[in-house]
């Protein structure tokens, strides 16, 4: 019993081995693609991470000058520096 | 989340831990990493039984396909040993893997060189319940990048980015950060935290890093679409553009791996029942 033909499956092994280095050479350039983007990715990432700590120091900066004028308002009002 | 404490570490994870690591995760490998090998096997031996049974080739035939379908199997035994004793240790000061059957095998990254972490999930992945932590770090050769196959992976990711205390207000507060300069990771926002509250206090005032993050969560929630910071917000919007492009090419590749596995696999079986059909001639 046979369940194809050895001419059709010599056609279908030909088939597969060329699909198979077509999908071979698309997996070499969707590499080659993904490492550029990394490249990439990793700068605007840069940029990102630079302007949010921008930002966090600005804020961090701010709440570090509030925490000082209470500090000295809460000494300049304490008891002790009453009398 | 399966942790493993005191007396049930296993000696070959205890070995590798320092006398004052405090171990928070210790778990094997997602199941999932066997669905290859098993598949592969029960698809190798039953192509022998249906060849064996249809008498579509000879005996030699017959007897290199049982053979094929041997290797498969003990190949399949020796993947799941390994998963077996392989496993992810997650401490307070760094994240390493064991590996290797013969040869044992440590990769370790310190949590402090870590400069970003995020969490992947595939279809697959949230369908089976695993995931991939993708790790960014300035280190030239670092074997440690990308860990696959994690298992509870929200779980082992807020243990990476909140350490060992579990601090809800901590988590709630970034995750509020988060949702405005999406697709930033919570672990990145901690780690700038850290720096800005680390930055402070030479000759101000030290700002705690819990407050800081109160009051940034506040000023962002104040500014939720980002109209007072447009160079972040534009920068944000090319960070996001770059990242779908490159999910988007790996996408692709995982797509493009499947189809080649599918297509190398029928390309073997067709040269060898070809090969076998032409010997036993």
């Amino acid at each position: 019993m046979k369940l194809i033909s050895r001419d059709a499956a010599l056609a279908l092994f030909i088939a597969t081995a060329f699909l198979s280095v077509l999908l071979m050479a698309l997996i070499w350039l969707l590499t080659q693609r993904i490492d550029s983007l990394n490249k990439q990715l990793a700068l605007t990432a840069r940029r990102v991470n630079d302007e949010i700590l921008d930002d966090f120091k600005a804020i961090a900066s701010e709440l570090s000058v509030k925490l000082q004028h209470e500090a000295q308002t809460r000494c300049y009002n304490c008891p002790l520096r009453q009398h | 989340m399966r942790q493993i404490s005191g007396a049930d570490i296993p000696a070959s994870v205890d070995r590798y831990l320092l006398p004052d690591e405090h171990q928070l995760i210790c778990l094997r490998e997602h199941p999932a990493v066997l669905l290859e090998p098993i598949t592969l096997a029960t698809v190798g031996l039953l192509v022998a039984v249906l060849l064996n049974s249809v008498a579509l080739i000879s005996s030699t035939g017959l007897y290199i396909i049982w053979l094929a379908g041997g290797v498969l199997l003990l190949w399949m035994v020796s993947k799941t040993y390994e998963w077996f004793i392989n496993y992810l240790v997650v401490t307070s000061g760094r994240i390493f893997i064991v590996t290797g059957l013969v040869n044992r095998k440590l990769s370790a990254m310190l949590l402090s060189d870590v400069t970003d972490l995020n969490l992947r999930r595939s279809l697959l992945g949230r369908l089976f319940g695993y995931g991939e932590l993708v790790m960014e770090h300035g280190l030239p050769d670092q074997s440690l990048s990308v860990v696959r196959f994690i298992s509870y992976p929200a779980e082992v990711y807020l243990a990476l980015w909140l350490g060992p205390d579990p601090r809800d207000l901590i988590e709630e507060l970034v995750s509020r950060i988060c949702r405005v300069v999406a697709p930033v990771s919570p672990f990145k926002i901690v780690r700038l935290l850290e720096q800005t509250s680390g930055d402070q206090g030479r000759d101000s005032p030290a700002v705690a890093r819990e407050l800081l993050c109160r009051t940034v969560a506040d000023r962002l929630d104040e500014d939720v679409s980002l109209e007072r910071r447009p160079e972040l917000s534009c920068y944000l919007a090319e960070y996001r553009n770059d990242l779908r492009r490159r999910n988007n090419t790996e996408n692709a590749r995982l797509t493009a791996r499947f189809l080649r596995v599918i297509a190398v696999t029928s390309a073997i079986t067709l040269g060898s029942l070809l090969g076998i059909e032409y010997l036993t001639q």
